[in-house]
């Protein structure tokens, strides 16, 4: 177990060197945010002065190293255009995004899930393919649509639900269930693929036949095999969940960090495009480590070769 | 079969509690959408990410500073020609040709609590004057490349120093970028801090600014001059424009900004809102790089131009409400300076064909470059324009771009989106701000022009006392820039913006365009 720990480990830190990597060069290729920021007004002496004093006149290696040296002392700099620490910057809007993203987390578990083992269980009744084609629908539509979608109806017709903001518990319905949308059907597509399959296995025919009550049958038996790739699926969303929060955010006006990661990029705002990058990566390759704990613990097998 | 059902049953009582949280949601959220009477919200498309008053000189910043801070001379909000008042100055004079002493109102608070001084107003103008720091350089070169410096007489009277003599001097005092803020609360926190909490000495102050996102500002209890009709004001960002409309029509703001003119009946139908929308002093341009080489020739850009139906384009994208103007000028200079018999901006393709045949054009590709957000319809615009330049046998590629150029980018584009809005009513505040010898498109090298009385021409035009000298000057700098045609004039633009209809609020047509004045007397409430 220690030595899986320390593997996993070992991968996902040079996961991150890349992802740092990759990004710290590619946001360089797209030209100077000194230029950006202060091109309608400063001289061309002026901007190279400041590029200098920014390092950003510096071989790029270098510039990744120094910047490399800084993180590991907690140094991540100062976002270029709103020019205050870039740790003050995400923290300010840290909390939202992470709770839009845990409750679209849990309401695409806690709707999805029950609505594929209904699917499955109640294969071929009208319930179960309404449920499967809705669950289509989330997969197949955009974020964005779905988002206006939400807003148009249950904002601008019925006026039901606030549309822009987070100031109250009703500000999370719209942006949540956009968010969760996709999730659900995605959950409830595996949940129910994943139980068709454990369902037809000779040992759950044999509990059937046992008497064993059919709540059972599926919530005790076959249920702890269904629900191993719906782990791994589950961790795989929280990437697609912070890549769906970039556009959510910019929708509903949801003070998250997705819209300040997205306006760095056009900005060239580098301090606060590479930290959001260390953090987005961190998170990912996080919940997928705990997910490939978690198949240890759930399925013995797992741990019996490892 | 019964076991199906318990699932069933099961399933039906927790996927209950959702319906039933969300009534509970949907009757909370509509207890929160009331107002109090004397807060105002503004959703609007772009918002800031600084309000210091000299360094904030774009479309979007103009929203605020409006609000924040006073100048030395004020404007009348809607006078034509232009008439001034008092602001943070009482009264003034020239005492001599390059000398204008003003003398300071007594008594203002800013909203730090510190008294308005002469020496606030020497900072906060010799920063821009004398600009130091890059960030005050578009200031300086805008409006202020010729003042040189704020000398103090005594606490309550100030002598500024301009270069040479300047007929737009209190015009350009009045620009909001001239707005005055506290020294030593600037001082004390630094520039940067400043600019996410700036103090001014206006109606209102900042209470938060979260960059890109909201801000907040509160009543300032101390204003000198007339009691602000709002306690409180929020601008929060709301860039997608379906989101923008149903927030005003879902009672979560009360005034919008930007509405396209195809959205507006998603307003109009809702009963309780009104649109209110002008054709703005802007022009929507492409500024062409004349050091590109393939756009070296003349008689090619002035043939980019003369294939434009410009009245076409206002009705397919404005709705006829724009403008297609006739020369790079506005009927808000008034008389003399307003020339309505200029007709440069005709649609020949004819003679846009015989021009293309002089300049020697072979089917080179010629890029448009577009932004599809900053300016609405850019878009639709570049797509039309390609369009028409192809009917006379230009090959047009269109290139869509996210963001702002920088210098990096100059060297390799042949033309790019730009705007040229009126700071001032005046041939200058359209020229000087942006087509002047210290304008970053001059200072780049993408405006060269290469008529050699271009320089004492715009120096009569700008700096002359005689109105007729000016006049003269202007009409022939504006002939010599068609000459050149270093840029591709698109239309003025209509906007809209939308608000409950107890508001009464006009656009005001003495300030720079995207000014949103909310002061005493420039907004007010019906039935208050």
């Amino acid at each position: 177990m220690t030595r899986l720990l320390l593997r996993r480990a070992g991968w996902a830190v040079l996961t991150l060197f890349f992802v740092l990597a990759g990004c710290f060069a590619a946001v360089r290729l797209t030209g100077s945010p000194v230029d950006l920021l202060y091109g309608d007004g400063a001289t061309l002496e002026q901007i190279a002065e400041l590029e200098r004093e920014w390092g950003l006149d510096r071989p790029l290696p270098e510039q990744f190293f120094r910047y490399l040296h800084n993180v590991m002392r907690g140094d991540f700099g100062v976002s270029l255009v709103e020019r205050r620490p870039v740790v003050t910057v995400y923290a300010e809007r840290l909390a939202a995004s992470l709770q839009l993203a845990a409750l679209a987390f849990v309401l695409g578990t806690l709707v999805g899930v029950p609505l594929g083992i209904l699917s499955a269980v109640g294969r071929g009744g009208l319930g179960a393919r309404l449920a499967m084609g809705l669950t289509f629908f989330g997969f197949a539509v955009p974020h964005f649509i779905i988002a206006l979608a939400l807003i148009l109806v249950f904002g601008y017709h019925l006026n039901w639900l606030p549309s822009t903001g987070a100031s109250t518990p009703a500000h999370f319905v719209l942006p949540a269930i956009t968010l969760a949308l996709p999730l659900m059907a995605v959950n409830a597509r595996y949940m129910r693929n994943a139980l068709l399959d454990v369902l037809r296995q000779d040992y759950v025919r044999t509990a059937r036949a046992k008497g064993v009550h059919e709540f059972r049958v599926v919530g005790m038996h076959a249920m702890r095999n269904a629900v191993l790739p719906l782990i791994t699926v589950l961790g795989l969303e929280v990437a697609g969940l912070l890549n769906g929060s970039l556009i959510v955010e910019t929708v509903f006006s949801w003070p998250g960090v997705g819209k300040i990661l997205t306006g760095s990029v056009s900005r060239r705002d580098f301090p606060v495009l590479q930290f959001g990058v260390i953090v987005y990566a961190c998170v990912v390759v996080s919940v997928n480590l705990l997910v490939d704990l978690l198949y240890v613990v759930v399925d013995p097998r797992v741990r019996v070769n490892t | 079969m019964f076991a199906r059902l318990s699932l069933l049953k099961i399933y039906r009582i927790v996927s209950a509690l959702p319906a039933l949280l969300l009534a509970t949601l949907c009757l909370w959220s509509s207890a929160s959408a009331q107002t109090t009477v004397r807060e105002l919200r503004v959703g609007v498309a772009s918002h800031v990410r600084t309000l210091d008053v000299s360094e904030a000189t774009g479309n979007n910043e103009a929203q605020f500073l409006h609000n924040i801070f006073d100048t030395l001379i004020e404007r009348d909000n809607e006078a034509a020609p232009l008439k001034f008042r008092p602001g943070l100055a009482t009264s003034w004079k020239m005492v001599s040709d390059t000398t204008l002493e003003l003398t300071l109102r007594d008594g203002v608070i800013m909203h730090d609590g510190s008294l308005m001084r002469a020496e606030d107003v020497q900072y906060t103008l010799e920063r821009v004057f004398q600009p130091k720091d890059p960030r005050f350089r578009a200031s300086n070169g805008r409006f202020f490349y010729n003042f040189k410096s704020v000398e103090i007489v005594n606490p309550l009277t100030v002598r500024i120093h301009t270069h040479r003599p300047d007929p737009l001097i209190e015009t350009l005092l009045s620009a909001r970028n001239a707005g005055i803020t506290s020294k030593q609360y600037v001082e004390r926190v630094g520039l940067d801090a400043a600019g996410l909490k700036p103090v001014g000495s206006g109606p209102y102050k900042v209470q938060t600014l979260k960059p890109d996102e909201q801000a907040v500002l509160v009543k300032h209890e101390q204003f000198w001059g007339e009691p602000p009709p709002f306690d409180r004001i929020t601008y929060l960002r709301i860039p997608e424009v379906a989101a923008r409309i149903t927030a005003l029509v879902n009672k979560e703001v009360d005034f919008i900004t930007n509405v396209p003119p195809d959205q507006e009946a998603a307003i109009t139908r809702v009963k309780g809102y009104k649109i209110v929308g002008a054709a703005m002093p802007i022009f929507h341009i492409w500024v062409i790089n004349m050091s590109h080489p393939q756009m070296a020739n003349p008689d090619l850009r002035k043939a980019l131009n003369l294939a434009i139906d410009r009245e076409t384009l206002v009705k397919a994208l404005w709705g006829g409400r724009g403008k297609a103007p006739k020369a790079h000028q506005f009927a808000e200079y008034g008389e003399p300076l307003f020339m309505p018999e200029l007709n440069f901006y005709r649609y020949d393709p004819e003679e846009a064909k015989a021009l293309l045949k002089k300049a020697g054009y072979k089917g080179e590709p010629i890029e448009i470059v577009f932004f599809p957000e900053y300016y609405l319809y850019g878009d639709l615009g570049a797509q039309a324009v390609a369009d028409m330049w192809k009917k006379v046998g230009i090959n047009v590629k269109l290139k869509q771009s996210e963001a702002f150029f920088g210098t990096s980018d100059h060297g390799n584009y042949q033309m790019r989106p730009w705007s040229n809005p009126l700071y001032y009513p005046d041939p200058m505040g359209v020229f000087d701000t942006h087509w002047s010898a210290n304008s970053w498109v001059s200072q780049r090298g993408l405006w060269k022009p290469s008529n050699p009385d271009w320089g004492n021409t715009y120096t009569q035009a700008r700096f002359a006392t005689d109105p007729a000298e000016r006049q003269r000057a202007y009409r022939k700098l504006l002939e010599m820039a068609d000459a050149e045609s270093g840029w591709i004039m698109l239309y003025q633009p209509y906007e809209g913006y939308a608000m409950r209809d107890d508001l009464e609020w006009r656009i005001p047509t003495a300030q720079r365009p995207y000014e949103l004045t909310f002061r005493a007397g420039q907004i007010t409430v019906k039935g208050r």
